[in-house]
C-alpha cells in the first residue's frame, strides 16, 4: 500500500537510546505504520509518561508529549475527549503503565476511550540503572513480588482490543499495531499492545537464554492458529496464562460491540477543542438561584 | 442564657440526624425569605456519615445584607431530642444553651423522650416551648396509606412559617418548584406544611411570634453557595472538558455541572482517582479544550506532581480547591483555611501560576471566570481556593452582572506565521522566547506541523534539553509570564481586585482577613463602627502574584494591624511578612474546625482590643 507519506517524513531527533536497543524496532516500525497507513504527522498525537521508551515522540516528527511517570493514559484520554478527530497514541513502559500508573490502566480502558496504549514491556527500569518492573520475575535483582499479568488485566479492565507483540518480529509488530489503530478508527474504543522486549544493558537474557533466541523459540502467533477465536474472551484469558513452551503473540481478544466513548457522545463530528471560544450566557443558570 | 448580646436580624435553626431532611427545609425557608426580599445567610454543620448523628442548619436573616452566622438561636426546629438537650457529646451537645429570653423551640413532645424539667426550665428562662405533635399529623395525613416520618421536616417548616410570619403562598410555591418534577410529591409537602401552619395558628395563636417586615424596596439578588457559582463561573468562561473526582466540601460543583452540560456542551468525566482528574484535563487542555477540576486539600496533594507538568509544559489548567480541615482527613466536612501553603507551594521546582483567594460567592463567580482567562492567556495553572464555609453556605448577594467577565482568550499563531515556519521548512516553537513570556499556541492538527512539548526541560521547539544555558532561558521566558502578569494586574487592578479595602481607608486599625472570614470582618466592621471603633477590612484576594504594593499601601499609617484567619499556623500572617515585610500587630486565629460566628469574633476582638489598652 502506498500513500503520500514515507517513512522519512515522521524523522526527527536522532534517539539516545543504547544501541541495539528495541525501542528502534518500535520506532520504525511506528514510522512504518503511519506512513502506509497514510496518516499525516499532524494528525496523530503520541502521549508518553517517564523512562528510556518515553523520549519516543522527541524522535518522530508527529505531535508528541512527553509527560510524566504513569500519566500518559489519562493525559491520552482527556486529549482524545478534546480533539477525538486525530489518532492518539500513548505509550509507556511496564513501570508507567502497569506500576505506577496501574490504576490508570485498569481504569481507562473501562471508558472505552479510542486510544491505542502501547506498553513498552522489558521487565526493567533501565533509566535509573536497572531496577525490577512490575513485570520482573520473583527473586530478579531482589524483586519480591510475582510478574504483572498485563494480558489479564487490561481484559478485565475492559479493553476491546488486547493484543501482544515484540520486538523480535518487526513485522508482527506493524501488523498488531495497525490492527490496534483501525480498531480505534473504526469506533471500537480502547486498544492495548504489550510490546515484549529487552533491556540491553540491564536485562539481555531471559532464563539464562539470549532473549532473541528464547522467544524465537517459544513465538506462537495466535492468528496462525485456526481454532483461535479472538472474539470469545475466555479463549483470551485461557491463552494470557499459557507461558513456558509456548509465547502466545498476536491478537488475544478484540470486540467489536461496544461503541467508542467519543462515538456514543457524539464528540467526533464536534471535538469540544474546536467549538467556539467564547464566553456563555449563562443567566439560565443563575436564575436559578434567584 | 439571659443576658446574651443579639445582633441585628433573626436566627433560625433547624436541627435533627442526617437523613431527616434539614437541608430541604433550610434551603427552602433561605429561598422564600429572598424572595420576600431578605438578605440570608445559611450554613451547615454535619458529620461525615449519611444517616444519624447530628447536623444543623443556621438561618440569619434581616432586611439589610448580612454575610455571617451567630451563636444563638430564636427560633429553634428540633426534630430530635438530641437537637435540644444533646446525647451526652457524642455526636451533640444539644441546642438549649443557644436560646435566649422569648427564643421559640418548635418540637414534638409526644415522640420524645426529653424529661420535662428541661422544658420547665426552658419556660422559666422565658423560652416560648411550642409542642407540635409532627409525628402524629404525618400519621393522620397519610390516612393509613404509606408513612414517612421524614417529611415531618415539612410540619416543622409549616410551624416556623407561622412563627416568622411569613407569606405562606410564597412558601407553598417555593415548596412547589422545588419538586417541580414531582407533582404529587410537591402537593404532599406543600399538604404538610399547610397542616403544620395551622396547627401553629389554632394552638399558640396568642404565643410569641418573631415578625420582621420585608425591605420596602426589593433588590434584585441570588440566594447561592459558592460552590454553585464557581460551576456557573467555569461555564460562563467557556468551559468544556470537566473531571472531578467527589470529595467534600468541592463535590456538588461536579453535579451543578450536570445540570446544565448538555445545554453548554460541557463534557464530564469522573474518572478512577485525582490523578486521572488533573491529567485528563491536562490532556484536554493541551489539546486547546477549556478544562478545569475541583478538589479539597487531599485530592488537591495527589494532582500535585502533574500541576508540575502543566507549569513547565505551559498548559492551561484551572484548579479549585475547596479547603477542610487536614491534616490527612482531618475533619471531612468542617471548615478551616488551612491550605494556603500548599496550594501555592504544590509540586517540586518553581512555575508560573496564580493563586486567587475569593471571599464569597459572588466573588467565586468571577475569580473562576477570571482564573480561566488568565490560565488561557498565561498558559499557566490557576489555582481558585476558598473554604468549606463559602463552598456550602449560602450566601445573599446582588444578581452577578455577567458582562462584567469579558471572555479573553489565548495568544494564537498567526497564519502569516504559519506560513513563514512553513516556507523556512522550520518547525513550530511551542517555547518561543518572547519578550513578554508567552508563546503563541497552535492548534493541533495545523497543516503540516506538529508540536512537542514535555515536562522535561527543553528548548523552544520542545526538544529534551540538558543544557545550561538553554535552562536558563527557559526558567527565564516562564518567568517573565509573572512578570506581565503582575503588570497587567497593576494596570487592570480594578478588574482583578487583588486587595479590597473596606470601611475608611485612613482608619487606624486594620483588620486583616482572605477567604471566608470576609463575611464575618465586614459584619464585624458595622458593629465597631456602632461601638465608636473606626477601623478597615483589608481583604487579600491573591497569594500568588502577592499583591505586595497594594498590601503596603492599604496597611500604610495603621497603628493597629489585626489579622483573622480560620487556621492554626496563621498562613496569610506568614506570606504578608514574606512578601510586604510587614508585621502583624496581633493574630486571631481559630482551628476548631468551625467558622467564625459573628459574637465570637467580636468577643475576640473586643478582649484584644482591651488587651493593647485602644479603649477601655
Amino acid at each position: 500500500m502506498s500513500t503520500k507519506y514515507t517513512i522519512r517524513d515522521y524523522d526527527y531527533k536522532k534517539p539516545t537510546w543504547c544501541p541495539g536497543c528495541g525501542d528502534f524496532t518500535i520506532l520504525n516500525v511506528l514510522k512504518k505504520v503511519f506512513a502506509t497507513m497514510g496518516l499525516p504527522p499532524h494528525e496523530v498525537v503520541v502521549v508518553s509518561g517517564i523512562g528510556c521508551g518515553s523520549k519516543l515522540p522527541h524522535y518522530i516528527r508527529v505531535n508528541g508529549f512527553h509527560t510524566i511517570h504513569g500519566r500518559a493514559l489519562p493525559i491520552a484520554m482527556g486529549l482524545k475527549i478534546a480533539r477525538p478527530d486525530l489518532t492518539v497514541i500513548s505509550i509507556g513502559g511496564d513501570g508507567d503503565t502497569f506500576g505506577i500508573g496501574a490504576g490508570h490502566f485498569a481504569n481507562v480502558p473501562r471508558s472505552n476511550i479510542g486510544i491505542v496504549h502501547l506498553a513498552q514491556n522489558n521487565g526493567v527500569f533501565g533509566l535509573t540503572t536497572g531496577q525490577p518492573s512490575p513485570t520482573a520475575p520473583k527473586g530478579f535483582r531482589g524483586n519480591i513480588y510475582r510478574p504483572f499479568q498485563p494480558i489479564p488485566v487490561a481484559l478485565s479492565a475492559g479493553a476491546t482490543f488486547v493484543a501482544r507483540t515484540w520486538t523480535g518480529n518487526p513485522n508482527h509488530m506493524e501488523y498488531v499495531i495497525k490492527e490496534a489503530i483501525k480498531h480505534v478508527q473504526e469506533g471500537y474504543g480502547f486498544a492495548f499492545v504489550d510490546i515484549i522486549q529487552y533491556c540491553i544493558t540491564y536485562n539481555p537474557v531471559i532464563f539464562g537464554e539470549p532473549f532473541i533466541t528464547y522467544y524465537k523459540k517459544r513465538e506462537y502467533d495466535l492468528q496462525k492458529d485456526p481454532n483461535y477465536d479472538p472474539s470469545d474472551i475466555t479463549m483470551a484469558y485461557k491463552m494470557a496464562y499459557v507461558d513456558g513452551d509456548k509465547f502466545p503473540i498476536g491478537i488475544f481478544y478484540r470486540d467489536t460491540s461496544q461503541k467508542a466513548l467519543e462515538v456514543e457522545f457524539g464528540l467526533v463530528n464536534d471535538p469540544p477543542a474546536l467549538r467556539p471560544r467564547e464566553a456563555r450566557d449563562v443567566r439560565e443558570i443563575l436564575d436559578k438561584y434567584k | 442564657m439571659v443576658g446574651m448580646r443579639r445582633f441585628r436580624g433573626i436566627s433560625w435553626m433547624i436541627g435533627g440526624a442526617a437523613g431527616l431532611g434539614i437541608n430541604t427545609v433550610a434551603e427552602l425557608l433561605s429561598k422564600a425569605l429572598v424572595r420576600e426580599g431578605f438578605y440570608v445567610f445559611a450554613n451547615i454543620e454535619y458529620e461525615s456519615l449519611i444517616r444519624g448523628g447530628h447536623s444543623y442548619y443556621r438561618v440569619r436573616y434581616d432586611t439589610r445584607p448580612l454575610n455571617s452566622h451567630v451563636d444563638y438561636v430564636d427560633v429553634l426546629l428540633a426534630l430530635d431530642d438530641p437537637s435540644l438537650v444533646g446525647d451526652g457529646g457524642e455526636h451533640s451537645d444539644g441546642h438549649v444553651h443557644e436560646l435566649h429570653e422569648g427564643s421559640v423551640v418548635i418540637f414534638d413532645r409526644e415522640s420524645s423522650r426529653v424529661e420535662d424539667e428541661v422544658f420547665e426550665e426552658l419556660e422559666s428562662r422565658g423560652i416560648y416551648v411550642y409542642d407540635v405533635p409532627m409525628t402524629r399529623i404525618v400519621r393522620e395525613a397519610a390516612a393509613g396509606g404509606k408513612v414517612n416520618l421524614v417529611v415531618r421536616n415539612m410540619v416543622g417548616f409549616g410551624v416556623s412559617t407561622y412563627v416568622l410570619g411569613l407569606d405562606k403562598d410564597l412558601v407553598e410555591s417555593v415548596i412547589r418548584e422545588r419538586f417541580a418534577k414531582k407533582e404529587a410529591v410537591a402537593e404532599a409537602n406543600v399538604k404538610l406544611h399547610d397542616l403544620g401552619y395551622r396547627y401553629a395558628m389554632e394552638n399558640f395563636r396568642d404565643g410569641r411570634r418573631i415578625i420582621l417586615d420585608p425591605p420596602p424596596t426589593k433588590e434584585e439578588t441570588l440566594i447561592a453557595t459558592g460552590n454553585h457559582m464557581a460551576a456557573a463561573g467555569a461555564v460562563r468562561a467557556g468551559l468544556r472538558v470537566w473531571a472531578q473526582y467527589p470529595m467534600t466540601p468541592a463535590s456538588r460543583i461536579y453535579r451543578y455541572l450536570e445540570e446544565v452540560k448538555d445545554k453548554y456542551g460541557i463534557f464530564l468525566v469522573q474518572p478512577e482517582s485525582e490523578l486521572a482528574v488533573i491529567n485528563i484535563a491536562i490532556g484536554a487542555a493541551f489539546a486547546g479544550a477549556r478544562a478545569g477540576v475541583a478538589t479539597s486539600g487531599g485530592g488537591f496533594a495527589l494532582m500535585t506532581e502533574a500541576l508540575g507538568l502543566a507549569g513547565i509544559a505551559e498548559v492551561p489548567i484551572v484548579v479549585i480547591v475547596a479547603s477542610r480541615p487536614g491534616p490527612s482527613t482531618g475533619l471531612p466536612t468542617r471548615q478551616e483555611q488551612g491550605d494556603l501553603r500548599q496550594v501555592l507551594h504544590a509540586s517540586q521546582g518553581y512555575y508560573p501560576k496564580a493563586v486567587i483567594l475569593p471571599g464569597d460567592p459572588y466573588e467565586v463567580f468571577f475569580d473562576v471566570a477570571n482564573a480561566f482567562n488568565i490560565a488561557w492567556k498565561y498558559q499557566m495553572p490557576v489555582i481558585v481556593n476558598y473554604d468549606k464555609h463559602i463552598a456550602e453556605s449560602f450566601y445573599t448577594f446582588p444578581y452577578p452582572d455577567q458582562d462584567m467577565y469579558v471572555y479573553e482568550d489565548a495568544k494564537w499563531v498567526s497564519e502569516d506565521e504559519l506560513k513563514s515556519i512553513r516556507e523556512a521548512g522550520d518547525n513550530y516553537k511551542r517555547f518561543k522566547v518572547t519578550e513578554d513570556g508567552i508563546s503563541p499556541l497552535m492548534d493541533l492538527g495545523t497543516e503540516d506541523l506538529v508540536i512537542w512539548s514535555t515536562g522535561n526541560e527543553h528548548n523552544e521547539y520542545g526538544d529534551i534539553t540538558e543544557r545550561a544555558d538553554e535552562r536558563v532561558v527557559q526558567m527565564d521566558k516562564r518567568y517573565r509570564k509573572i512578570e506581565t502578569f503582575k503588570r497587567e494586574l497593576e494596570e487592570r487592578f480594578n478588574y482583578y481586585m487583588p486587595v479590597k479595602v473596606y470601611g475608611e481607608p485612613d482608619a487606624e486599625i486594620a483588620i486583616v482577613g482572605w477567604g471566608s472570614t470576609k463575611g464575618v470582618i465586614l459584619d464585624l466592621l458595622e458593629l465597631l463602627s456602632e461601638d465608636g471603633v473606626n477601623a478597615k477590612f483589608v481583604q487579600i484576594r491573591f497569594a500568588y502574584p502577592f499583591p505586595t504594593e497594594a498590601v503596603k499601601s492599604a496597611l500604610e499609617g495603621a497603628k493597629l494591624k489585626v489579622i483573622v484567619e480560620n487556621n492554626f499556623d496563621g498562613l496569610m500572617e506568614g506570606l504578608i511578612r514574606e512578601n510586604a515585610l510587614i508585621e502583624m500587630d496581633q493574630s486571631i486565629r481559630k482551628y476548631d474546625g468551625r467558622p467564625f460566628s459573628l459574637e465570637y469574633l467580636y468577643d475576640r476582638f473586643i478582649s484584644l482590643l482591651k488587651e493593647v489598652r485602644v479603649v477601655g
